[in-house]
């Protein structure tokens, strides 16, 4: 019996007794109360990691943003529909060469120092992020070839480029470039990391190293993006994150009551808390590659076409998100780009899942199977080899393909590493496998991970050079016309797929499980990793 | 120290008829601990050994419509989250254990007999160095050590087999070492009554024995130990691979899932338990009769 | 005997400094470093890549990285860590007093156990009291930390709902894992305090003073344990390092924060700084406890003397 039916089976029995019990008035059968928001309230949520630190401009990590998204506000915002929306520039040009950006910034915006939002803050927090005396990981990644910002007035900025940055205004709505105060940033130096000072709408009180860190109400906050339910302060108090770093006990801590919320549910606890009334189960989808496995082309067996295309009609991705992730990850119906990108082409047809297919282009292409069972061709044998870092649902993944792969002739060796040695290893090409999983939102970053010149030395772990996807790639990270734009990555998407260079799995998503009690809990919009509990109240 | 086995009788005293080797046998033999032990270890072995003809079904075979099944007929531990029989699996785990008690101990045992022999031998400098960089490797705290080894090595199984051999060296060489030294003393009191006898000869052949016999004890009494760090290493993701049947790794994988599928902890924690158990048995009635002084 | 301490307290430099080397050389020997670690979902471009690892001075020779690294320990600098860009010190200090508290509580419940089920196996001796006990001892020593750890987590906190599976702050989190870790260490010091009681049970004096007709109970005490106590003592030394080192499994099993879970995080993310410094505190703490148990030997017996 599988956990989701397990668990179907226990719900179905309370339903039933529910159900007798209103039949014999013991329940009032009143709809269940909608109580209006109201403010006050504490909010007790639980992670899996501590945040590195709480300086957008030096680092933002995953685990950084759970907290900073809260405590900082962004010039652009992308509501749910995934458009881009003013915030805190309220609105902008662009130069028709593309290179040159004028903002009008929202006037009335305070840091929670008390110290006022304007272009000089702005200015100076995109200096900070492009100085080498920063060290910045992320943002300054985010801000393509920046040539420099002036403060034309006290609330208008121009940011001007070397080449043109089309994606600039997406990863302007990017809580890594959200907006630091300036004299905070002076006052406390390198120790600014703990000492976040933002205009958001909750303010830093106190982290306490490895346990928790406590977020308090900004009481000021009148200048929410456009998308949220209210205006005004947020609704709760207070927000305390807490740290459980082993999933099985931050779902037990859930479901004992002892904390209101929790996030990185793994797939099998999720599949069990949403059929129980008690809890709220959000399944946000994120954007960026979602889960896919890179195919080397320049190692053997997988430098052979007909080896890579036999690859991908072998994967069928409902099996995957049924057996690896109990279907809480939805299968990959995409290539390179998961469906809340708003560039995503829909490449589910081009290999129909078939274990017969694959075998018939390895038997065609002369892959022929040898005494042990596993095939050769011209002497080199078909085996692969696959390196990933450890996580129980990849390793699971690979399980089962290893199992599907061995039934065809073809064998496959695990070598899981930690993040230092995997990323050296896939550089090198020493895979025929690897996966890949990153978030972003504008789809000029992928240049970064598919184009051959990041082979060898950065993020492109295909390693064969293809010119046509080249080409689109290039094209497409500076064209401005964003209908051209958008075909542009369709065929770089299709492109990439024909000639084998991924083989999709799921998307990657992130699921938070709340108590019902708690109203209106809501992920970061199309970004979604982590919860925004600037609507979030608590229910009477 | 121990000079008592749980509950068992001191043997008669001397039978001047038989041979010294002879008696020893016959005191293994009625140590209860020891035949035991032993007992269990031969079945342990001969069931890793023989794991193709014990084990029901194919421990890497993936069956999707069993997946997370209770223990019963047709899977007698239960099956994990793809649906592996894991009564088979950790059969097959059971030679990987086997192999990593046997490197590792191999290895601690063949360093550190080296270094201990090196530094009692020769005395001096070469003993104040060699005794210096094992306080070093001692300083470690259990399992660290191992744990920064296997991770210069690179994650993998054979490496988490040296490195918890590493770790074991420290252990080897002070005995070897002590007996080393406590040999030469005796061998000078030898050397001055035997006069002309080459002094390597006579070293050789006391030294042998002393060293042997501490150190197949202590070799016995580390498997387990050994065998508990690679698990550990494995434990923590950096040892033995996917999908490898191993026990540590078995134990970590099935950790998510204690509330709905409990089996997949309890059998290889189990597995872990009777081996370990059975050599510490076995060990402990070794040292009982062959050398009482070493103590714990 | 004051030349005695000096000379181990002068050994410590020597060792630490060994620690230090070989931990450095291990991680310098692994491919990637903590840039490639922390910029692992960063995708940063190859020249951002450089520029970093420029910055951070992890481009220059091992020999040079090691001396820069000996020279700021020296004056009690041990810099920041990479990955959190917070002092060394700090982290570790904020992480020890959790390790600490695992630590001091596994003792606590090492001795306690025991010491308590040692003696009454050997003053039952022959009995199946003391055959009992020491199956149980056996039984102890052989668990696997992490399969012990599981099981109750299993029993007293999935099924029973009396303790929490899981987190550092408290009593009741403390419970499990102490508990955990202790047994393990209890079985072995039951094991010796008995071996040496009965050793010592069976000499002259103590039977004199049985003799004299003292009450059992404090001939045993008295007597008997003061000449046992050295080897109790030295297993309790041991133990120590061992509940350390294990420290890293039980934080992983029951999700507590700690030195050892930091120090494998740190190791695994190549944070150089951050290693070195989790390591030689967890070893100088070892390397200290060991001093201190050799010391307590002079107190216990006055016999000893130390050249």
């Amino acid at each position: 019996m599988s956990i989701v039916t397990r668990a179907r089976r226990a719900g179905t029995a309370r339903a039933l007794m529910l159900g007798v019990l209103l039949a014999l008035g013991l329940l009032h059968p009143a709809s269940p109360v909608q109580s209006a928001p109201a403010p006050g309230g504490l909010l007790t949520y639980a992670t899996n990691r501590e945040p590195d630190m709480l300086d957008v401009n030096v680092g933002s990590s995953r685990y950084d943003r759970w907290v900073t998204a809260n405590i900082y506000d962004q010039l652009l915002t992308m509501d749910r529909s995934g458009k881009l929306q003013p915030w805190l520039a309220e609105s902008w040009q662009i130069s028709t060469d593309g290179r040159v950006y004028t903002f009008k910034l929202r006037r009335g915006v305070e840091f929670h120092d008390g110290t006022p939002f304007n272009a000089a803050a702005v200015k100076i927090n995109f200096d900070r992020i492009t100085a080498p005396e920063t060290k910045s990981t992320s943002a300054i990644g985010l801000l393509g070839e920046y040539d420099k910002s002036e403060v034309v007035d006290p609330f208008t900025l121009r940011v001007t480029f070397k080449r043109p940055h089309p994606g600039f205004l997406t990863n302007l709505a990017d809580v890594t470039l959200g907006i630091q105060s300036p004299a905070a940033m002076a006052k406390f130096g390198a120790d600014y990391v703990r000492n976040p000072v933002g205009t958001g709408p909750f303010m830093f009180k106190e982290w306490v190293r490895r346990d928790r860190i406590v977020l308090v109400r900004n009481p000021k906050y009148n200048w929410g993006p456009p998308w949220a339910k209210h205006t005004g302060p947020a609704y709760l108090e207070q927000v305390t994150f807490r740290i459980i770093p082993e999933d099985g006990s931050r779902v037990a801590t859930l479901e004992s009551g002892q904390i209101d919320g929790i996030g990185r549910v793994p797939p099998q606890n999720a599949a069990v808390l949403r059929v129980d009334k008690r809890w709220t189960v959000v399944n946000s989808v994120l954007p960026g590659t979602g889960v896919i496995l890179v195919v080397n082309g320049r190692r053997p067996p997988t430098d052979d076409i007909a080896m890579r295309r036999a690859l991908e009609h072998l994967m069928n991705v409902d099996d995957a998100a049924r057996l690896a992730y109990f279907s809480q990850w939805f299968p990959h119906r995409g290539s390179i780009l998961s469906s809340p990108n708003p560039m995503f082409a829909n490449t589910a047809k081009m290999y129909p899942p078939s274990a017969q297919k694959a075998e018939q282009l390895l038997d065609e292409a002369g892959w022929r199977k040898g005494p042990d069972g596993i095939r050769t061709k011209g002497g080199v044998r078909a085996s692969l080899v696959y390196i990933g870092f450890p996580s129980f649902e990849t390793t699971r993944t690979m399980e089962w393909m290893g199992a599907n792969l061995r039934a065809i002739g073809i064998e496959l060796t695990i070598r899981e590493m930690e993040t230092g040695a995997i990323h050296r290893a896939r550089q090198r090409g020493e895979h025929n496998l690897a996966h890949l999983t990153f978030i972003f939102l504008d789809p000029g970053f992928l240049r970064t991970l598919f184009h051959s010149e990041n082979s060898g030395g950065g993020w492109n772990f295909y390693h064969a050079k293809d010119a046509q996807i080249d080409q689109l790639l290039e094209q497409g990270e500076t064209e401005p016309d964003p209908a051209k734009r958008k075909k542009l990555y369709e065929e770089a998407q299709k492109r990439i797929l024909d000639q084998g260079f991924v083989i999709p799995v799921v998307y990657q998503h992130q699921i938070s499980a709340f108590k019902s009690t708690i109203g209106d809990v809501a992920m970061y919009p199309v970004l979604g990793e982590y919860p925004y509990f600037y609507d979030t109240y608590v229910r009477r | 120290m121990t000079r008592d086995a749980p509950g068992q009788d001191r043997p008669a005293t001397g039978k001047a008829t038989r041979s010294p080797r002879r008696a020893m046998l016959q005191r293994m033999a009625r140590h209860r601990g020891l035949a035991i032990g032993g007992a269990l270890l031969v079945i342990l072995a001969a069931t890793a050994v023989l794991a193709p003809l014990v084990a029901p079904h194919d421990p890497l075979a993936i069956d999707p419509a069993s997946i997370m099944a209770r223990p019963g007929p047709r899977h007698l531990l239960g099956t994990d989250t793809l649906g592996r029989d894991l009564f088979s699996r950790v059969v097959y785990g059971g030679r990987i254990s086997l192999l990593l008690g046997l490197i590792s101990v191999a290895v601690s045992l063949f360093f550190g007999v080296l270094l201990g022999v090196l530094a009692g031998y020769f005395g001096g400098k070469v003993d104040e160095v060699i005794m210096r960089f094992v306080d070093v490797l001692l300083a470690f705290p259990g399992l660290l050590l191992a744990l920064l080894a296997v991770f210069a090595l690179g994650i993998g199984l054979r490496n988490a087999m040296i490195a918890v051999g590493i770790s074991g060296i420290p252990l080897f060489a002070r005995v070897t070492r002590g007996e080393v030294l406590s040999a030469k003393q005796n061998l000078y009191i030898e050397a001055a009554r035997a006069i002309g006898a080459p002094e390597p000869v006579l070293i050789w052949r006391h030294l042998l024995p002393n060293i042997i016999t501490p150190n197949i004890v202590l070799a016995t009494l580390r498997v387990g130990t050994a065998i508990i760090f690679g698990a550990s290493l494995s434990f923590l993701g950096l040892g033995a691979q996917a999908p490898a049947p191993e026990w540590g790794l078995m134990l970590s994988q099935g950790r998510g899932f204690l509330a709905v599928a409990w089996w997949m902890s309890f059998a290889p924690g189990l597995a872990i338990f009777l081996v370990v158990m059975a050599s510490n048995l076995f060990g402990d009635g070794l040292r009982d009769v062959l050398d009482p002084r070493l103590g714990t | 005997m004051t030349a005695f301490v000096i000379r181990r307290l002068a050994l410590l430099i020597p060792i630490l400094l060994g620690v230090s080397f070989l931990v450095f050389g291990a991680l310098y020997a692994v491919p990637g470093d903590a840039i490639d670690s922390m910029l692992a979902d960063a995708g940063a471009s190859a020249a951002e890549v450089a520029r970093l690892r420029r910055e951070f001075g992890l481009d220059r020779p091992f020999l040079t990285q090691y001396w820069t690294f000996l020279s700021r320990a020296a004056r009690g600098d041990f810099g920041r860590s990479i990955r959190l860009r917070i002092p060394v010190i700090e982290a570790i200090g904020a992480q020890l007093p959790a390790t600490l508290e695992l630590t001091v509580a596994s003792l606590v419940v090492a001795t306690t156990v025991g010491l308590s089920f040692g003696v009454i196996a050997a003053v039952r001796h022959g009995t199946w009291v003391d055959t009992g006990t020491m199956m149980l001892s056996l039984v102890g020593v052989s668990m696997p930390i992490f399969w012990s750890g599981l099981l109750l987590i299993f029993l007293f906190s999935l099924k029973l709902g009396w303790l929490p599976a899981a987190g550092t702050g408290g009593v009741r989190a403390l419970l499990l894992p102490a508990f955990t870790l202790g047994i393990s260490a209890a079985a072995i010091i039951a094991r010796v305090t008995r071996s040496s009681l009965l050793e010592v049970l069976g000499q002259e004096y103590v039977r004199t003073a049985r003799a004299k007709g003292l009450a059992e109970r404090l001939v045993v005490l008295r007597h008997a344990m003061r000449n046992a106590l050295i080897s109790v003592v030295t297993i309790v030394g041991l133990q120590f390092g061992a509940l350390l080192g294990g420290a890293v499994v039980v934080e992983t099993v029951f999700g507590r924060q700690g030195i050892g879970i930091m120090a494998a995080d740190a190791i695994r993310t190549q944070d150089f700084p951050m290693v070195q410094g989790t390591v030689m505190i967890a070893s100088l703490a070892f390397v200290v406890v060991n001093l201190l148990v050799d010391l307590s030997y002079i107190w216990i017996d006055p016999r000893i003397h130390y050249a």
